[in-house]
């Protein structure tokens, strides 16, 4: 039997090695997934194909104010070869809009380059004779004096430095919309007396349940149709009202009141949201698309794509990107020309896409 | 001069040197005058040539030899007269006096081992061989018989049948057997002479009760053991009652001759006694030396099988070893131009029935692989993409190793066929983590990796395994062969859609060992 001990020592050994034997893991890893942000179509007659994460293409998103006016856009860029597409904020006058909400429901159209001004800044609308001369500042930024065109869609912060021919100075801003939609509007009616104002709001397109007045800055006691009366002590006072429609459509209108009956008052700005003469489609929500290749930029803003279509068939939240803002897939099918912007040669462009908006 | 064995071989050279069978004319008119009349008479017969072929053919078949006493003192006489023998010598030329000297020459008759005896004993077997495919049918019939013998005769219980083999130095011990042996031989003499010389005699020898000087060199262990110095076969002759003959028992004419060859080797020396026979050993070895001894003298192959039916003693037993062995491999992936290697150490037994040999052992094995690499990675796409990715690299497989072989010897040759089952029961890898992130600004891909080694990763392999082998071994001493054996794995080894490779089905492989036997004291 002491022979076999060597066998059964060796067998124990083994037996050993094999229960210790017993599977061991490798690192786990994240579940897969297939591509978010693709791009395939022609352009010129060439096929391109864009794969966020692939072959060095990446989905840019952000946003950016074009004439006031949000412009949602995301980029699908390899380096070389870039497509860029953008939507425009649409129903401006809603504070509370979601526009990815709104972005599923509408047909965008092309935004396109406006072939004459939508209106004139012009110091006769302002139904002041007294008024010598005006300066105008468009958000912030020198537009010009009197008579100073607004040749984009947008929301303007509109300021006004009114000189009157008895030498007195004031300043009046006031928002303006053009060539966009607009569901409810109001203007601000007033009458000046010696240290007392009577104003009310004229609404149209829906009815407001609430209006704030402020008398130089600072809230004063009113309400949406009713009389203002406030004795201020002083010249020019700047009396605004800050109506709440039932449609959730918010507008501030100001005016310039003259309480030393120099007859210096000047109404707002609504006139010019009034006689904008823009015949196309308003912008909201419309659509653009920018194209870069071999250092060339072609712009659909620039062709006339009155046919061409964008359908979108799905908008959804994806997430956040680098800058914590959300980003939404959209899902859409895209017939459109761009324009060079070298030799002006006008290309078409077709593709289907998913890519992302940054709609914060 | 006297009647010692040089004196009488040379009086009978002498004699026979004398004796012509030359054809004399004398013999036909001596024939002629006894049928046919008196020499230069007149030939009167009318027997014609084939008439007198016919009487001397008769004649002849009469011709008988009987012996007499009157023959022995002519013999006698003729020696003190014509030979020169002085009286006194001639006188004790009588019966006993030559049984004496016969019995003398009997006790100191001796064989030594000529080398030519084998070149005879060859010539012999080579006339009378039959063919090639005769003989392996022989050859494997007969192996067969032994074997099943061998299994039949389960009751033999070797180790309560105590026999008992001693080693001791080159020295002769004349033992009982030999002489009763002495004694048989005179009585054998003795009938020869009173019956007459109608009985036919024959001589042989009985290798059963061969008592010998045996002798084993310390230095080279069991495994060159041989005969040392002259060896005494004591003849034994029995007479057949019922058939008028002696009989012979045990071995043939062949046997004792090839016993005879195995067991004179000049150096070594091995005594062999049973139990019955009154010796007593020095010291004892073991039943494997005997085999072993007589395995080495090349008995099985020369077709001589011992038995003595007094010892129970079996050809048959058990050896244990330990081997190690290297081996190359096809790579067990397709396609692939990496050659795995491979390194095995392990213990076995093998069971030796005549030329056959059974073979198992188990066998701690270690295989080394480069291209059995797994790779894993997890793409994550978004505004650009992480990429995770992993690789396995098993490096090393470590297996457990059953071998099973049967074996056929040619002296120091032997043919293997085997199979091998095997399990793989642990593995070394190399694990390589990586991550690629694409980054929103310019592109930029950075990565991070890391590596770690880690045992008992079995994903992906197949565990169980089956191996037919076929091998040579040559054994360099009865206890260290080296051989080497070539097989292919039937199974797949792993699994083809884990490691998106193909299983390479068939590898060759092949490997070199060095088995060497192991002794247990007991």
């Amino acid at each position: 039997m002491k022979k076999f001990g060597h066998i059964y020592g060796f067998s124990v050994v083994l037996l050993l090695l094999m229960i210790s034997s017993c599977d061991k893991t490798v690192p786990t890893l994240p579940e897969a997934s297939a591509p978010i942000f693709t791009l395939d179509g022609e352009f010129d007659g060439e096929a391109i194909s864009l794969i966020a994460g692939a072959e060095n293409t990446y989905m840019h998103t952000g946003s950016e104010i074009v004439n006031g006016v949000s412009l949602f856009n995301g980029k699908l860029s390899n380096g070389d070869f870039s497509v860029e597409i953008g939507f425009f904020d649409g129903f401006l006058d809603q504070p509370d809009r979601n526009p990815s909400e709104n972005l599923a429901d509408v047909t965008p159209l092309f935004a396109q380059q406006p072939t004459e001004p939508l209106v004139y800044l012009d110091k006769n609308f302002l139904g002041n004779p007294n008024i010598q001369s005006v300066v105008w500042f468009i958000n912030g930024v020198y537009a010009g004096e009197n008579n100073v065109p607004i040749e984009a869609p947008g929301k303007y912060n509109v300021c006004a430095f009114i000189t009157f021919a008895n030498n007195d100075e004031a300043q009046l801003c006031d928002e303006v919309i053009v060539g966009y939609s607009k569901s409810a509007n109001f203007n601000i009616d007033f009458m000046s007396q010696s240290n007392v104002v009577n104003a009310s709001t004229n609404c149209v397109g829906s009815s407001a349940h609430c209006a704030q007045w402020f008398l130089d800055g600072t809230q004063i006691l009113g309400e949406v149709g009713g009389l203002i009366q406030y004795d201020s002590p002083g010249q020019l006072h700047t009396l605004s009202s800050e109506v709440h429609f039932d449609n959730d459509v918010i507008r501030r209108r100001s005016v310039l009141i003259d309480e030393g009956g120099n007859g210096n008052s000047v109404g707002d700005f609504s006139i010019f949201e009034l006689i904008s003469n823009y015949d196309d489609p308003y912008q909201d929500f419309n659509v653009c698309i920018e194209i870069q290749s071999d250092g060339v930029t072609y712009s659909s803003i620039y062709a006339d794509n009155s046919l061409s279509t964008c359908d979108i068939s799905n908008v959804e939240h994806y997430g956040k990107n680098a800058a914590g803002k959300n980003v939404y897939e959209v899902s859409a099918t895209i017939n459109a020309f761009v324009k060079s912007s070298i030799s002006e040669k006008i290309i078409p462009v077709t593709f289907s896409t998913v890519f992302g908006l940054e709609i914060d | 001069m006297k009647w010692t064995d040089k004196n009488i071989d040379k009086l009978y050279r002498e004699r026979s040197e004398n004796i012509s069978l030359a054809y004399d004319e004398s013999h036909w008119d001596e024939f002629e005058s006894m049928y046919l009349g008196a020499n230069g008479a007149p030939n009167t017969s009318n027997l014609s040539d084939a008439q007198i072929d016919e009487m001397y053919s008769a004649s002849t078949e009469d011709l008988s030899f009987y012996y007499s006493s009157q023959y022995w003192n002519e013999f006698n006489e003729s020696y003190s007269t014509t030979d020169g023998f002085e009286a006194e010598d001639a006188g004790v030329l009588n019966d006993n006096g030559v049984d004496t000297i016969y019995k003398e020459g009997a006790r100191r008759l001796y064989f030594a081992y000529k080398p030519f005896y084998w070149d005879e004993f060859l010539s012999i077997w080579r006339r009378n061989r039959r063919p090639d495919l005769l003989w392996f049918v022989t050859a494997y019939a007969f192996i067969v018989a032994i074997g099943l013998l061998f299994f039949i005769d389960k009751s033999v219980d070797i180790e309560n049948e105590p026999f008992i083999a001693k080693q001791t130095k080159a020295r002769f011990v004349q033992s009982q057997a030999a002489d009763n042996s002495n004694e048989q031989i005179d009585d054998a003499l003795n009938l020869q002479t009173q019956d007459g010389p109608a009985t036919p005699m024959k001589l042989s020898s009985a290798i059963e009760t061969v008592s010998g000087s045996i002798d084993r060199e310390e230095a080279n262990d069991l495994e060159m053991v041989a005969v040392k110095d002259k060896f005494t076969v004591p003849l034994k002759l029995e007479r057949a009652e019922d058939q008028g003959s002696i009989r012979v028992e045990s071995a043939s004419d062949e046997n004792v001759l090839l016993g005879f060859r195995a067991l004179d080797v000049p150096s070594v020396g091995l005594e062999y006694k049973n139990p019955h026979v009154p010796f007593v050993p020095d010291e004892l070895i073991s039943d494997e030396d005997v085999v072993l001894a007589f395995r080495a003298l090349d008995v099985p192959s020369a077709g001589l099988v011992y038995k003595n039916p007094y010892v129970p003693f079996e050809l048959a037993y058990v050896n244990y070893f330990a081997q190690a062995d290297v081996g190359l491999s096809e790579s067990i992936v397709a396609p692939s131009d990496h050659v795995s290697t491979s390194a095995s150490l392990g213990l076995g037994m093998e069971m030796n029935k005549g030329n056959f040999s059974l073979i198992a052992a188990v066998m701690g094995r270690v295989e080394n692989h480069d291209d059995l690499t797994l790779t894993r990675s997890a793409k994550i796409y978004g505004f650009g993409s992480e990429v995770h990715q992993f690789s396995v690299d098993l490096k090393q497989l470590y297996v457990v190793e059953g071998r099973l072989g049967v074996g056929y010897n040619i002296n120091r040759h032997r043919l293997e066929l085997g199979i091998r089952p095997s399990f793989v029961f642990s593995s070394k890898v190399v694990i390589a983590t990586q991550s690629h992130t694409m980054g929103q600004n310019s592109n930029i891909q950075t990565s991070t990796s890391h590596t770690r080694e880690q045992y008992g990763y079995m994903n992906g392999v197949n565990r169980l395994r089956v191996k037919p082998t076929i091998g040579y071994t040559f054994k360099v001493t009865p206890r260290l062969s080296i051989g080497g054996t070539i097989g292919s794995e039937m199974r797949s080894s792993i699994d083809d859609e884990y490691f998106d490779k193909s299983t390479n089905r068939f590898p060759i492989d092949g490997e070199i060992y060095l088995r060497k036997t192991l002794r247990f004291k007991k």
